[in-house]
């Protein structure tokens, strides 16, 4: 007789965990402190896990996006990140407006190729061009190869 | 007649690939339209991976070079193929280098900073972000600074780097948080 197999749990009785979003006091305006310096050393060959982050909220992200707009960012307790992003972007800023040095396109120009620049084709992608010369010369050396591998053959037996 | 420099600059109409023909035909002169259209976004990105003009310079005249020298199998966008040259230049270099600390060089922008302490503030924000930048994993940084210093749509990004955006936005939001993480403390 076969046994009968049971799930291990059945549909009716499968226990349901309680997930509570807020159970961690993540609520909303509230943000997840992180500690900035490890709590211990590290150990020997033990590798750190990249740098520190903290948590932004998704509407702060979504008007660092340009998907909302500052007041919509700033509702809750987010102001601070808000100030936060907009005194970076000064920075930002003078970096959007950074432009090439003067020299480099005379000095770029002056450094490539004097002549066109053509195109590189490796080998195996080569046009070939068999001449009649070429193809007899190339069928003569195939049958002297052949003709020298039958003679060693027939001398080893 | 030859064309000056005055010259090919006026003509923006000129699509990339009618130059490129002209470059491939034997008018060398006329890859400077193609430098000098595209040099500011790649030297910025440069710039800001590696942390060094000096090196931004090169990395851009070595990827312009080997732009030129490859220029027969350019297919489809000329700025796409000459940024990933760049972008993989930039990835070489901190594969091979890596720099503690890294500082810009003062830039040509006017002061728009009234007093000398907002001044000395501004630079000393710069020095920070400069450093939290370069704790940055390279694909968190470029992310970051393809999307707050030049500026360009997820959807540019994805096809620039060959990715999905959901992929990038998570690269984002990651150097977002880290930079915050390290910059909040003494700026928010």
């Amino acid at each position: 007789m076969l046994a009968k197999r049971y799930r291990p749990y059945s549909r009716k009785n499968t226990p349901n965990m309680f997930d509570d979003i807020h159970s961690d006091g993540l609520g909303e305006g509230r943000k997840r402190e992180r500690p900035s310096h490890p709590a211990r050393p590290l150990a020997d060959r033990e590798v750190p896990l990249g740098p520190p982050t903290t948590t932004i909220s998704t509407a702060v992200h979504a008007w660092l996006d340009g998907q909302t707009p500052e007041p919509d960012a700033r509702r809750g307790d987010w102001s601070r990140d808000v100030d936060f992003w907009k005194r970076l972007d000064d920075d930002l800023a003078r970096r959007r407006r950074m432009q090439t040095p003067a020299h480099l396109t005379a000095q770029i120009m002056n450094a490539i190729p004097q002549h066109a620049p053509q195109l590189i084709t490796p080998w195996w992608k080569r046009e070939f061009v068999v001449t009649p010369s070429a193809a007899i010369v190339a069928v003569m050396a195939l049958m002297a190869a052949s003709a020298a591998a039958t003679v060693a053959l027939l001398r080893v037996h | 007649m030859r064309t000056t420099e005055t010259e090919l600059l006026v003509d923006q109409d000129d699509t990339d690939q009618r130059i490129i023909q002209r470059v491939l035909a034997g008018s060398r002169e006329d890859f400077t339209v193609l430098i000098t259209r595209y040099s500011d976004p790649l030297y910025r990105h440069a710039l800001c991976m590696t942390g060094s003009p000096d090196v931004a310079e090169d990395i851009l005249q070595l990827s312009f070079i080997k732009a030129y020298q490859h220029l027969a199998e350019v297919r489809g966008r000329f700025d796409a193929w000459v940024f990933r040259i760049v972008a993989n230049g930039c990835k070489d270099w901190l594969k091979n280098i890596r720099r503690s600390h890294l500082s810009y060089d003062e830039d040509d922008q006017p002061s728009g900073y009234a007093t000398p302490e907002e001044e000395l503030d501004r630079t000393e924000l710069r020095s920070d972000l400069d450093v939290a930048l370069s704790s940055l994993p390279a694909s968190l940084r470029e992310a970051f600074v393809m999307k707050h210093v030049e500026g360009r749509s997820y959807e540019e990004m994805a096809d620039l780097l060959g990715t999905t955006v959901g992929a990038l936005k998570m690269r984002v939001h990651r150097a977002r948080e880290a930079l915050q993480a390290l910059l909040e403390e003494k700026y928010a």
